[in-house]
């Protein structure tokens, strides 16, 4: 099952502020949609909820679960909860790193290149294709970036 | 193309170009090294008394139609006999054509070998799934 703007994780249960590599998300937004999917979803939980979509197709533009309720579906990948952080890796590299703290959640490393995805940051910046996001905020849910 | 976005209030989605690698994520599985003589073998590789036996089991029961039309004409109360030599012509045809199928499975097959081989293969080489990086 994909996850998309219409169909989210039924333990889906958003953050109210979620800071996403300096850019403020607040009232439950999305990182990023490709057309109507989601590849990358943080909610709230006991550690932060993680879901992530890997690219399968890039002509069909098909998606599949690779980490659903941060619980890892995939060989290749692992997900680690480590002094209040949660971080996902793939074959060895970081490529998420979340801190939850109250209300609100902090992506301080994201690298979704490995997953077919241009878009990286650290705790500073967002890049996305060849744009560069910073210290910008959105409000009302939402999605900040998409490709249609 | 190299746009700077910061410290915006943003309301609408930001639509973006490039988003996507080309990288994806498959299934991997070593192939089976199949020579020519494996696929000569897989071709032709069958013994040739299985195409003697198809060609007289379809010929006997080409045969045995007659026979059942014949019978349906005494069903109908036509006047029709069935002589005793058209019963052990069928029952020849269907015997030559067991043998020359028990002949084959006796003899040695190059095509069931090698398909073994290559159902053994794919059932035993290990699968991997796999990120796969694209064109970038």
């Amino acid at each position: 099952m994909t996850f998309t703007l219409k169909n989210l994780p039924k333990s889906y249960v958003p953050y109210k502020s979620l800071n996403v590599c300096s850019n403020t998300l607040s009232g439950g937004g999305h990182i990023a949609s490709i057309g109507d999917i989601l590849p990358l979803i943080i909610g709230k939980g006991d550690k932060p909820q993680i879901w992530l979509q890997a690219l399968t197709n890039p002509q069909t533009k098909q998606f599949t679960p690779i980490v659903e309720s941060s619980v890892s579906k995939h060989p290749a990948v692992v997900v680690k909860e480590t002094s209040g952080y949660v971080v996902v890796s793939v074959q060895g590299t970081q490529i998420l790193k979340v801190k939850a703290k109250g209300g609100s959640a902090n992506v301080e490393t994201l690298d979704l290149r490995p997953l077919g995805l241009n878009l990286s940051g650290n705790s500073t910046s967002m890049s996305v294709g060849g744009n560069t996001f910073s210290n910008n905020s959105m409000s009302g849910g939402g999605v900040l970036i998409g490709l249609r | 193309m190299n746009n700077v976005i910061e410290n915006q209030e943003i309301t609408e989605t930001i639509p973006v170009h490039g988003l996507l690698t080309g990288a994806s994520m498959g299934t991997w599985q070593e192939d089976y090294p199949l020579t020519a003589l494996d696929y000569e073998h897989v071709k032709n590789g069958k013994p040739i008394t299985f195409n003697w036996a198809n060609s007289i089991l379809l010929a006997t029961v080409g045969f045995s139609l007659n026979i059942v039309g014949k019978t349906a004409s005494q069903v109908a109360g036509v006047d029709q006999q069935i002589f005793i030599g058209e019963w052990v012509a069928l029952g020849a045809g269907f015997s030559v054509s067991i043998i020359l199928y028990l002949i084959g499975l006796a003899l040695p097959n190059d095509r069931r070998r090698v398909m073994k081989e290559i159902q053994d293969h794919f059932k035993n080489a290990p699968k991997q799934r796999q990120l796969v990086k694209g064109d970038e």
